[in-house]
């Protein structure tokens, strides 16, 4: 596989603090790589250092396996969406997409059929002569995608783009992004925020906090084998428990115990145990499940597709359930006495 | 509630804010035609009016006499070629200093731009003839800068251009003009979103390209208003001339100023005033069309 983008030590300082503390990874040519993390995290820092808008303090950055440092930003071969799109408010349609050909004086009749391409390629046709005031939000962002990809870059940067969006809308972008990336077929890597949007649309997934990385994986492993507490917690929130282990089993005070799946971390004494909320089942009886706890509903949300439940156990500890609305008999009222189980398998253990 | 009868509910009501806006703005209307509207009524019809040189009785009207005066005499034509050369010149060059100092204020200048920006209006605390009273002294053929420049031995003589003449009228008016015109300059280059002039950048555009294609075309406005500002006194000024501009740098302003003023000529006066006005509306159409003014400011 081709490295498209390759970062190696690259630490970025603000006087004391430290933005991006050594990050170190490597793109693949064609990946929806995706930058994750909550805000302050250092992932818009890691984007601006890749297209070249801040410098590392350390480290280097290679774009092709070429290095970076002394390439400014006009001259590197990756093209920005920026968070606020950034569309030039004096020019129309045409003028914005043609922008980057111009520059690179590319002919008028070439320029001409790649801006009709792009127009084609984000289904808005016939759009060249608009003014950018005229368009609705959703347009706006297919315009900017498509102004920064009619450069043909090596690599696309996506700075949060869709935050703006309403939640519909979002939705139908991230499908869109996903589409574009399968036709055009270039590198892609995203910065978000939104763990959905992540999980959904990328290759690869590359989790920071407070400057670091602290996990690099696909959607899969970062949402089923997270291997920190942070990403258990940050990737669709999580249901801790910590107990002593005893074969083939956690030991929770006051609650009993938990079995797991035998694995390689015996020899540590206390456990700490990740169990998601959906992988939870909630009833009156429950069967087939290898534990099974007692519990109180103290809250409830009917939310459509599925129904969360905080339910507090005999341990005093409040766990979040979210159970699928399909095949559901009713929704347990506060103060119900229910029964919360999950399978060994469904128990992660974090290192 | 459905649109039609969301209509029906609103409609009194927006009338009731018409009538409030209409009256809030009458004030306005009427002060303005009582303060501007009527002298200026007053200028255009004296100007096709003649007036007995000394009882003031009107001999004639209409009479095209007064303009035929200003176009049939070159000593006129020259002093308005001058004026119109001398305003350009000053715009042109207040507004080019001026939006070098806001540029510089505005991208280079990190803490304190404010204060800095302040810091250029300080000459208006001087009164503008205590200013050009001040410049008086400076410039001249044995003035200020002059004699200092033949006492310490570097020039020979005077240096002519530095006397009372039309090079030092432009010299003065550049001077008092642009620190006024940053305002403006300033206001819209810091409006600019910061992130488009990286999305050129990352399309490729060199910083230099950056400012011709996005920079400088969104700072437009700004530009815009400041022409404005400098063109329209200038072009009517009489106080800069009258005080550094000697025999040569005269201006249409000072015309009429002696026409109103010292030949009690208010006719012929009024028929320069009114060339001055069609001049200035002129000017303005055209830097409106050009510009496309309406178009430009509602696409920021």
């Amino acid at each position: 596989m081709k490295i498209d983008v390759e970062l190696k030590n690259v630490t970025k300082k603000y006087g004391e603090i430290v933005a991006v503390d050594d990050v170190s990874f490597a793109v693949e040519r064609g990946q929806f790589f995706s930058l994750l993390g909550p805000s302050g995290c250092g992932k818009t820092t890691t984007l601006r250092m890749i297209s070249g808008f801040e410098t590392p303090t350390e480290g280097e950055i290679f774009i092709e396996g070429k290095p970076m440092t002394n390439v400014p930003p006009f001259k590197r071969p990756t093209n920005l969406v920026f968070q606020n799109l950034a569309l030039f408010p004096h020019m129309n349609v045409f003028d914005n997409i043609a922008f980057g050909l111009r520059i690179k004086k590319v002919p008028e009749n070439e320029i001409q059929k790649r801006v009709k391409e792009m127009l084609e390629l984000v289904r808005l046709p016939g759009y060249e002569k608009r003014k950018i005031s005229q368009l609705s939000g959703g347009e706006k962002q297919r315009i900017a995608i498509v102004r920064a990809l009619v450069n043909r870059p090596a690599v696309l940067l996506l700075d949060e783009p869709l935050g703006p969006l309403d939640l519909k809308l979002r939705e139908e972008m991230i499908v869109e992004l996903k589409r574009i990336k399968r036709e055009v077929g270039t590198t892609f890597i995203y910065v978000t925020h939104d763990q959905g949007e992540a999980l959904t649309m990328s290759d690869k997934i590359v989790v920071m906090n407070k400057g670091k990385v602290v996990q690099i994986g696909t959607p899969m492993e970062i949402y089923e084998k997270p291997k920190s507490k942070f990403v258990a917690d940050f990737i669709g929130g999580t249901n801790f428990f910590e107990g002593k282990y005893t074969d083939g089993a956690v030991e929770v005070d006051g609650l009993g115990k938990i079995s797991i799946e035998s694995g390689a971390h015996v020899s540590k004494k206390t456990l700490l145990l990740s169990v998601k909320p959906e992988k939870i089942c909630i009833g009156k009886k429950l069967k087939k499940v290898d534990n099974i706890f007692d519990g109180k509903v103290t809250e409830s949300f009917y939310q459509g597709r599925a129904i969360t439940y905080k339910v507090l156990l005999e341990n005093d500890s409040l766990i979040t359930v979210v159970a699928p609305s399909y095949g559901m008999e009713r929704v347990f009222g506060i103060g119900e006495k229910v029964k919360v189980g999950w399978n060994k398998e469904d128990a992660r253990v974090i290192t | 509630m459905n649109p039609r009868e969301k209509e029906a509910s609103q409609s009194p009501k927006t009338k009731k804010i018409e009538l409030r806006g209409i009256l809030l703005v009458v004030p306005t209307y009427l002060w303005l035609i009582v303060t501007f509207l009527i002298p200026v009524i007053s200028v255009l019809m004296l100007s096709f009016a003649e007036l007995h040189p000394v009882t003031k009785n009107i001999v004639s009207f209409p009479t095209m006499n007064n303009y035929l005066t200003l176009f049939t005499n070159l000593d006129y034509v020259v002093v308005l070629l001058r004026t119109l050369l001398l305003t350009v010149a000053v715009t042109i060059s207040s507004v080019g200093l001026a939006y070098a100092v806001a540029y510089f204020i505005t991208f280079k200048i990190l803490k304190n731009k404010y204060t800095i920006l302040l810091a250029f209006q300080a000459p208006y605390i001087a009164s503008y003839m205590m200013v050009l009273l001040a410049w008086r002294l400076l410039l001249g053929r044995s003035g200020v800068i002059n004699s200092l420049l033949m006492s310490m031995g570097l020039t020979s003589g005077p240096i002519e251009l530095l006397g009372y003449n039309a090079f030092s009228v432009w010299l003065v008016l550049t001077a008092t003009w642009f620190p006024w015109l940053i305002l403006p300059i300033f206001v819209s280059l810091e409006k600019i979103d910061r992130s488009l002039l990286e999305a050129s950048q990352d399309l490729g555009a060199s910083p230099f390209t950056t400012f011709l294609k996005v920079t400088f075309p969104l700072s437009l406005p700004g530009v815009f208003v400041a022409i404005l500002f400098v063109f329209i006194p200038t072009i009517g000024e009489f106080v800069a001339p009258a005080v550094v501009g000697g025999t040569t740098g005269l201006m249409f302003g000072n015309l009429i100023y002696d026409f109103f003023l010292k030949g009690f000529r208010w006719d012929i006066g009024s028929a320069f005033a009114v060339c001055l006005l069609c001049i200035v509306i002129l000017a303005v159409l055209v830097l409106f069309r050009k510009i496309g003014f309406e178009k430009l400011m509602e696409s920021l």
